[in-house]
């Protein structure tokens, strides 16, 4: 028994070097892997477990100094860039909430309090996912999406048919996204079963957005999850062949686009809207109205029946879905693209982040927030250019509190994944495994037991 | 022949560069590589292995990953990365300006010396 304190006193001597107590797992694993691997060599050459164990041990050289090289190396990293640019878009949110004010002076105050006490929620929110071990996507998934569609399926009983339920549908749809990338990580390896799986999980989301009518949200839903499972069957997690596969799951869009109450319409209007200005084109003929007498900087020019007349009058909802719209009408073309470019900035930093995962669950919990935000924001644009009018959110800058902190949840796991990128392992989520180290590190010596005994039975055989 | 460690030092990375730039492999089968191709007279403690290669991880020059080995344990294998290839191959070209230069010390020291110093 004296080898099991040696080998555990040599890892706890490195391990006690290492400040972030995150990486000690990981870096312990490793370490008495090779202890073993060592061991065993030495066996093999003739030596007793005992003295192989010792002289494997010996072998790895100082603790002390391997663990503070170690140390060096592992901390919790946070992305600066990334945070920055969240912050920046936070302050202009902000921003655009106190030029919103500006519109209507009975507004004013009201909205940016009401801003600064969801952005602090949000903030909060943000500090709170950030700091809880994200990989519980990829242990709990099922546990987690069954959460979601009793929320979801709570919100249409209780809600129902007030207009809160479609917002606050929406919010429960982003949240389905990452919630669906720990579905595909549970079914890697699973062949068409585990496809089928997760398109049952698809539909039984889709239903919930469908039943709180929360068409925008059911849109982003679809989009995410099929570009989720388009690129995991490219990464081969599903052993099924690409070419048909691949193709398959973008048929998903078609079908959902398809169920979708007057979709048709709503796609004609998108086209034609000046052939019904007054009514189902209303939006699209205004929008486009609006924008062509937009200017790089500066109030809009409207001509005909619309000059001199204030945005927020010809537009309902100006202030939520159509805020982009209002603020290039209002202040110029180039308040716009400055804002929608520090987004689209923000969305290739996710997109780049996610491929630099080491782990399966990392990249794709990542590729899930960066889906999430490009979704979204892709759709809210669409539907202020008036050709495609779904509602949708703009991260931070349109208006809406539940939106606000769930992206702030999103983004809060995806922080969590930057952090510790270094230390997830696939591997560590699978229980057993853990449950052998935390054995051998805890001292009570199970798979040690086993391991000599697997070792004096070759010793015997020799 | 015992070799002084520090004239090692500064070229480990590239030698374990090089180790996975042929397989993939994980850590004990790196120092067993090392020894056996440098006819044993290079051999690097585990202690010194694992935070390089960490820190070639942490570069993007290598990634791992764990999976089972053949004998049914988990095993943290690791495989150069495109940006590490190209590493090794910068390396490369450094440490034959280096060796080379060595060389004409070595051998022509004196002669040049002389030369530069005449």
């Amino acid at each position: 028994m004296q080898v099991f304190t040696e080998v555990k006193d040599y890892l706890t001597a490195v391990c006690e070097q290492i400040r972030w107590k995150g990486a000690r797992d990981v870096v312990a694993q490793e370490l008495e892997d090779h202890i073993q691997d060592q061991a065993e060599a030495f066996v093999e050459a003739g030596a007793d477990v005992s003295s192989a164990t010792q002289k494997a041990i010996r072998e790895m050289g100082d603790p002390v100094v391997t663990g503070q090289r170690l140390d060096r190396l592992h901390r919790p990293k946070t992305d600066i860039v990334m945070l920055v640019l969240v912050s920046l878009l936070i302050l202009f949110g902000g921003l655009v909430q106190y030029l919103l004010s500006l519109a209507e002076p009975s507004y004013t105050g009201d909205l940016l309090s009401h801003y600064c006490r969801y952005a602090l929620m949000g903030v909060s929110a943000f500090a709170a996912i950030f700091f809880v071990d994200f990989s519980i996507l990829g242990r709990r998934p099922m546990v987690i999406f069954a959460l979601l569609l009793v929320i979801g399926a709570g919100i249409g009983l209780f809600a129902q048919p007030n207009p809160t339920a479609r917002v606050t549908g929406f919010s429960v749809a982003l949240l389905f996204v990452p919630a669906f990338a720990g579905i595909i990580f549970s079914q890697r390896g699973k062949g068409y079963r585990g496809l089928l799986i997760c398109c049952l999980f698809f539909v039984s989301a889709a239903a919930v957005c469908l039943y709180l009518l929360a068409l925008g949200g059911l849109i982003l839903l679809t989009l995410a999850c099929s570009v989720l499972l388009a690129a995991t069957i490219g990464r081969g997690w599903f052993c099924v062949k690409k070419w048909i596969a691949i193709p398959s799951v973008f048929l998903l869009p078609v079908l959902v686009v398809a169920l979708i109450p007057g979709v048709g319409r709503r796609l004609f209007m998108a086209v034609a809207p000046q052939l019904d200005p007054t009514h189902h084109g209303y939006m699209g003929f205004m929008l486009r109205q609006i924008l062509s007498g937009a200017q790089l900087w500066g109030p809009a020019e409207l001509s005909g029946t619309l000059s001199g007349q204030p945005v927020e009058h010809l537009l309902p909802t100006w202030n939520t879905d159509f805020v982009l719209t209002y603020l290039m009408a209002r202040y110029g073309i180039l308040v716009g693209a400055l804002l929608v470019g520090l987004l689209v900035l923000l969305i290739v930093k996710l997109f780049r982040a996610a491929f630099r995962q080491k782990s399966a669950l990392g990249f794709i919990v990542f590729l899930s927030v960066a889906m999430a935000f490009a979704a979204q924001s892709m759709i809210y644009i669409l539907n202020n250019v008036g050709v495609f009018l779904f509602s949708s959110l703009l991260p931070f800058l349109s208006s809406g509190g539940t939106g606000f902190v769930v992206n702030m949840v999103l983004l809060g796991m995806a922080f969590s994944a930057v952090r510790r990128n270094d230390i997830i392992r696939d591997s560590t989520l699978s229980k057993k495994r853990a449950q052998v180290w935390h054995l051998s590190y805890t001292g009570k010596k199970k798979w040690l037991k086993k391991w000599l005994g697997a070792m004096n039975r070759n010793e015997a055989s020799d | 022949m015992a070799i002084d460690k520090s004239l090692l030092s500064g070229s480990t990375s590239m030698l374990l560069l090089s180790l996975l730039g042929k397989n993939e492999m994980y850590g004990y089968e790196m120092i067993e590589a090392l020894q056996r191709q440098s006819n044993q007279v290079f051999s690097l403690q585990a202690g010194t292995l694992y935070p390089l290669l960490h820190g070639l991880e942490e570069r993007g020059w290598v990634e791992s990953e764990q999976r089972l080995a053949p004998n049914g344990r988990a095993r943290k294998y690791y495989r150069i990365t495109s940006r590490g290839r190209g590493a090794l191959s910068d390396k490369k070209s450094e440490w034959r300006v280096f060796a080379k230069a060595v060389g004409h010390v070595l051998e022509g020291g004196d002669q040049r010396a002389s030369v530069y110093g005449g």
